[in-house]
């Protein structure tokens, strides 16, 4: 009786998992498992001094301290892609 | 963004930094990417990532100044910023606000509110919060 129970549950549970993979998407599931831990808290708190970057102007040469940005009024920093 | 920056432009710096892409399509593409057409693939040299972020300028009309990640990535490292991801720097160049992670994190109204509360717009310069403003 007991085993008959198990396998039940089991059943059930494969096909909770199944219709989850399948809600989500299957390219989504390996999408995550691949790549969503480099979305990450990080170490940065608030107060902390903002880290020193460089980074690249629209022309792919010329070189920008992010510190230009800062220091007259507070800036808002917005990170992202297009996809 | 735009409302945002439209509303507060006059009382702060607002820059997008482009950093390397959340779903190229030969890492994790995105359904909502390929319908739109969005569909590049993860680029490999910083003229490759520059040209994307190009695209993005002309496919939205996108005004906000936008400087580019270079390929080591240190600001995404530095900031955590992959996918996407709100901060704001005070004048004292510390961290002031720390926006949670992307993509469900990402939130502008939480960073709309943030603002409101710490930078008010000139009619309300004159009230206690002005004085915390200069602070930021």
């Amino acid at each position: 009786m007991l085993w008959k129970i198990a396998i039940g549950v089991v059943a059930v549970l494969l096909l909770a998992a199944v219709i989850g993979v399948l809600y989500v998407g299957p390219r989504n599931v390996i999408g995550i498992l691949t790549f969503g831990q480099q979305a990450r808290e990080g170490s940065l708190q608030v107060g902390d001094a903002a880290p020193e970057i460089t980074v690249v102007s629209l022309d792919g040469v010329t070189e920008k301290p992010l510190t230009d940005w800062m220091g007259s009024r507070p800036l808002v920093l917005v990170f992202g892609s297009f996809t | 963004m735009d409302e945002i920056r439209a509303k507060f432009v006059d009382r702060a710096e607002f820059l997008t930094v482009y950093i390397k892409e959340a779903h190229p399509e030969d890492e994790w593409q995105m359904t909502v990417n390929e319908d739109q057409g969005v569909c590049y693939t993860q680029p490999q040299t910083l003229d490759a990532r520059v040209m994307i972020a190009n695209d993005f300028i002309q496919r939205f009309d996108y005004s906000m100044t936008l400087v580019v990640d270079p390929m080591e990535n240190p600001a995404e490292e530095a900031y955590a910023a992959w996918p996407e991801r709100l901060y704001v720097i005070g004048v004292d160049g510390r961290v002031a606000y720390k926006g949670r992670k992307g993509p469900f994190g990402f939130d502008p109204d939480e960073l709309e509110g943030w603002l409101e509360a710490h930078v008010p717009t000139d009619a309300e310069d004159t009230s206690a919060t002005g004085a915390e403003a200069e602070q930021i």
